[in-house]
């Protein structure tokens, strides 16, 4: 009969590696958070707005078609850098990138993900001043239910941005903040927490 | 030493591990098991013989392509056994600390 503690760390340790994908690249984390920031800043300058103080009436049709093409230009790069750095993480790590694991976050994320983009799609044309909140409270519901499949302080920062989503249905005027702090500030923090969890 | 609760079937690490696994997935294939295991075909093969002969768990075969995919999950008998069996590691702890 071997240790017992060790017995019960061992099947702690299978359970968690069976159904966690452990190789989310925390590097990608800050590389978009740092992208985010920087296309609110370049949209912002670009179209003469001031981000502490929204005015959506002083939005026109042109500004916003700018704004969705910048912001899909993010988003695509945004999942591009993370699969690449996903990728070459879990070589790294010697893990395989498609396994059961994976495939299972993937599709769990990618559901309220897909969702809301589409919701997004529509709120462009009808109500143009619910995207960004929107935008967090679905991206949010996403980390959430990711947390499961990979690392659970996901969670944290899922609840955050949903946290941010409701503030900013609320405060208008200030949405840009809100949406920067959700997807710029909260990306670097928890990438950094992802890589000194890994070090240790 | 209170030995007659701990369950034979898991005094192997591999097949411990391979419950362990089962218990928190629905079910797992052969590849999978392997990878997260670090274990060889044969090796494998000859412990989840062992489970699939105790009834701890069922196989399920089905085709993807011309290509056979076998998956792995715990029966309600093999999830109470590796129920029973922790507990009496958790008894054993208690009581010797």
């Amino acid at each position: 009969m071997e240790n017992p503690i060790e017995t019960l760390a061992d099947i702690k340790e299978m359970m968690n590696k069976s159904s966690r994908f452990p190789s989310l690249s925390g590097w990608s984390g800050v590389v978009i958070g740092c992208l985010s920031i920087v296309f609110v800043m370049f949209t912002s300058w670009h179209l003469g707005i001031n981000p502490s103080k929204l005015n959506f009436n002083a939005i026109d049709a042109h500004q916003r078609e700018m704004i969705l093409i910048f912001a899909l230009i993010l988003f695509i790069l945004s999942l591009i850098i993370s699969f690449l750095m996903t990728y070459f993480n879990s070589k790294s790590l010697q893990h395989s990138i498609w396994n059961q694991t994976s495939k299972r976050l993937a599709f769990h994320f990618s559901v309220p993900l897909i969702t809301g983009v589409l919701i997004c799609y529509q709120l462009f044309y009808t109500h143009f001043e619910l995207i960004l909140p929107f935008s967090c409270l679905f991206y949010g519901l996403s980390l959430f239910i990711a947390a499961n499949y990979s690392f659970p302080s996901l969670r944290i920062m899922g609840l955050s941005l949903i946290l941010l989503g409701f503030l900013s249905l609320n405060i208008i005027e200030l949405q840009l903040v809100f949406w920067t702090i959700g997807f710029g500030v909260l990306h670097i923090v928890y990438g950094i927490l992802m890589i000194k969890s890994k070090n240790k | 030493m209170i030995l007659k609760d701990f369950d034979k079937a898991f005094e192997n690490k591999v097949r411990l591990g391979i419950m362990s696994i089962l218990m928190v997935n629905d079910s797992m294939d052969f590849n999978s098991l392997k990878d997260i295991l670090s274990l060889t075909d044969g090796n494998l093969a000859s412990h989840i013989a062992a489970l699939e002969k105790t009834k701890y768990i069922s196989i399920k075969k089905t085709f993807l392509g011309k290509k056979t995919n076998t998956s792995y999950s715990a029966t309600s008998l093999g999830k109470m056994a590796f129920q029973k069996h922790l507990n009496a590691l958790e008894n054993f702890l208690k009581t010797n600390n």
